[in-house]
């Protein structure tokens, strides 16, 4: 049998695409054949008891007059922008800090990596115990450094920065991608760039940086979405949206509008919204990288 | 055999005889199995079961399960259970919706509208006029009146429990205060709470507070009712919230002053870190307003001893309806043996186990007035306080949205009661913002 195959001779490529196969499977199956049936449900009153009834693009209107809905998309777009690049100059500084060689580095970037496969559910309560305003540790520590400190999840004004620091910790994805790509890069450009006097900060800014602005490219455009779209699990279980909608977010207006109000056409049509502000943001991105000249030397890499 | 043995014969021309023979044996002995199993008695019929509750109320439901399955060979109850009240709506829903709900689920009265109105419960008059183990009659009429919708009995309840104050004995007798009288007022239930809130150390931060409640619509509406205030405009087929009118708006603003004037309950951020029923189970909350649901939990007390008093009465007497029904699915396969599992869940037997276990506060009123109940030897011995509140109960009014209403009614009443914004406002925003329910719901048509 493994004789037969190796005899197929795979060209590099075909094994590549049998290698994500199973993935590719899992995302038309779980992913898109799901999307484009609730594209068909957005124009439909459907309660899931029910035979769905013609609604055409009254819950597109709906979705769009509901202040609610509204106020999910601010705090959809405000939970970007402070979290996304925080996360993303934090995985590249921390793989630039442990990108050397030794016994303890590698305990360190396990480290790093852990809070990372920690399933969603516990860490989120996780983050319920540290961020508890009177006995969590984080207000205890605060408390004894002589702050007064706020009641973090429980606070409308400190909510969504709380929900942004809970965010940084989940940074191993991009810390092992910076990583990988600071090894790729080879040694003799920084020694060179060393030997003609240039010191620490003009080597990162004048060829480190430049190098990896692609890959900075990639993973921004994967948080951009990521924060957009799969926040729901640590919200749901933090906040719930609150206090007082202050953490409301559009994941969680789809879901009450599906699983509390049974409105499944609502539901959908204020999915394919974030669907389509997603991509509007990702075109932004894209643009404004052309206009940097970023990514634009390795066009078959990103873009 | 013959058969068996030829095809065996042609797939494995070379195989010796013995390996023939002992194939052969092995599928005899199949064959044999098989027709056994076929005889021996059919496999007795599932009948799933779902219930929400804390550890120690799905401990109450496993008793009754089991003295069920023990006495009845041909039925296999299969009990599920899902913690939070909140996920199990959700979760109940989503099996409607895909159309493979639990046989039977017990439902609180103010949630099965949304699904009677839908078709999606069968209903149990045919059923319950043809036991022999129980009649209409047994049962208080208000607990059987909440589960009625179109005329028809939707769900069979099990109890009739309602809104009482649990209160620690012994921190009544350290601050040297009677315990409560079966007959109070709200000013003395305030000044009790006032009492019982302690700073032992004096470092400005309270140690023990007197009260503890949850700042919604459903722990406010009895007092809305003692002060003669409205909960809706019509109990039948409502159209909005009326907590604008001004018996409400007082009755309210007595609810919120406790927090922010009287300063008698956890605030927020207190409440946050540690809430009140874990507070009153720790031992410091003096006074905890909850249903007869705790009671198993509390049972589980042993560093203190608790017992039960009604609410304290305003310009008149009321409470308010809790009750939870057994429902069972328009879509399950085995109808009849569900029926045979409610039935006995809701017989002088059945009801029996679950008092037993201290959870409900029985609907048959047989059992209710029985020592089961009022003397089961274990906390709390006030237990006639739960049964004399039935004649003064009230209940929510039944319509599809109601649950709905009463979130959205939450989110602006918590913010009163923490002090966010003044008791009008909160009215004012409540009946707003639940207007388009109304619309939407569907009504008992008597």
């Amino acid at each position: 049998m493994p004789e037969r195959l190796s005899r197929l001779r795979l060209s590099r490529q075909d094994r590549w695409g049998l290698l994500l196969l199973p993935y590719a499977l899992g995302i038309f199956v779980l992913v898109i054949v799901p999307a484009v049936f609730s594209f068909g449900l957005a124009f439909f009153h459907y309660d899931a008891l029910s035979p769905p009834v013609w609604a055409g693009t009254l819950n597109f209107v709906l979705a769009y007059t509901d202040e609610l809905f509204l106020l999910s998309v601010r705090h959809s777009l405000a939970l970007i922008l402070l979290p996304v690049p925080l996360r993303l100059f934090g995985a590249f500084f921390v793989a630039r800090l442990l990108q050397r060689n030794g016994r303890f580095l590698n305990w360190f970037r396990a480290a790093v990596y852990l809070p990372t496969i920690v399933p969603g559910a516990a860490f989120a309560l996780a983050w319920l115990w540290i961020l508890n305003p009177l006995y969590g540790p984080l207000n205890l520590l605060l408390r004894a450094l002589g702050f007064a400190p706020p009641a973090w999840l429980i606070d409308p004004t400190w909510a969504r920065p709380a929900l942004a620091l809970m965010a940084l910790w989940q940074i191993g994805e991009g810390f092992i991608v910076c990583l990988a790509a600071l090894y790729d890069m080879p040694p003799d450009l920084e020694d060179a760039a060393r030997i003609d006097g240039a010191n620490g900060r003009a080597t990162l800014r004048h060829i480190i940086l430049p190098l990896l602005a692609p890959i900075l490219l990639l993973l921004t455009f994967r948080d951009v979405i990521l924060t957009f779209q799969e926040t729901f699990t640590q919200i749901y279980l933090t906040t719930q949206g609150g206090p007082y909608y202050a953490t409301y977010t559009m994941p969680l207006f789809i879901y009450e509008q599906g699983f509390d109000l049974q409105a499944f056409g609502v539901a959908s049509a204020a999915m394919w919204v974030m669907y389509a502000i997603t991509g509007l943001i990702v075109v932004a991105l894209v643009v404004i990288a052309r206009q940097w000249h970023i990514g634009t030397t390795e066009e078959t890499f990103v873009l | 055999m013959e058969r068996v043995q030829s095809q065996t014969n042609q797939k494995r021309g070379a195989a010796s005889n013995n390996r023939q023979r002992s194939l052969l044996c092995l599928s005899g002995c199949f064959i044999f199995l098989l027709l056994i199993s076929g005889c021996g008695g059919k496999a007795p019929t599932a009948v799933s079961f779902m219930v929400f509750g804390d550890p120690a109320e799905y401990n109450a439901y496993e008793d009754l399960v089991d003295t069920f399955n023990a006495g009845h060979d041909d039925i296999q109850v299969e009990l599920t259970h899902v913690p939070s009240p909140g996920e199990y709506r959700t979760r109940l829903l989503t099996e409607f919706a895909a159309g493979t709900p639990p046989d039977i689920s017990l439902m609180n009265y103010r949630r099965v509208v949304s699904f009677a109105a839908n078709g999606m419960l069968e209903p149990l008059d045919s059923y319950l006029a043809q036991s022999s183990l129980i009649q209409p009659e047994d049962f208080y009429p208000v607990a059987l009146d909440a589960f009625t919708w179109q005329g028809q009995l939707m769900c069979l309840p099990q109890n009739i429990s309602s809104l009482v104050v649990y209160y620690n004995a012994d921190l009544f007798a350290a601050a040297g205060l009677p315990e409560p009288a079966d007959k109070w007022t709200w000013e003395e239930f305030g000044q009790t709470a006032v009492t019982l809130t302690r700073d032992f150390d004096g470092d400005g931060t309270i140690d023990q507070y007197g009260l503890g409640v949850e700042p919604s619509l459903f722990r406010a509406a009895p007092f809305i009712w003692q002060n003669n205030g409205p909960l809706v405009d019509d109990e039948t087929q409502p159209t909005r919230l009326t907590l604008t009118r001004p018996p409400s708006l007082a009755a309210l603003q007595w609810f919120t002053d406790l927090h922010n004037v009287a300063h008698v309950v956890p605030g927020r951020e207190e409440e946050a870190s540690q809430d009140s029923e874990s507070r009153f189970l720790a031992g410091t909350t003096a006074m905890y307003l909850n249903s007869r649901r705790g009671v198993p939990t509390y049972r589980e007390i042993d560093s203190f001893a608790w017992n039960v008093a009604p609410l304290p009465n305003g310009q008149t007497s009321a409470s308010i309806l809790h009750s939870d029904g057994f429902c069972l699915a328009g879509t399950a396969v085995n109808k009849d043996a569900a029926w045979t599992f409610i039935e006995f869940a809701n017989s002088v037997e059945g009801q029996t186990i679950l008092a037993g276990t201290g959870r409900t506060v029985p609907s048959l009123i047989a059992v209710a007035q029985s020592d089961a109940f009022l003397n089961p030897g274990q906390s709390p011995s006030r237990a006639q306080v739960y049964l004399d509140n039935a004649p003064i109960m009230r209940r929510v009014p039944l319509i599809s949205t109601w649950e709905e209403i009463e979130s959205v009614a939450d989110e602006e009443i918590e913010r009163a009661f923490y002090g966010d914004i003044s008791v009008e406002e909160a009215a004012r925003l409540a009946t707003q913002r639940t207007e388009e329910y109304f619309l939407r719901a569907d009504f008992n048509a008597p």
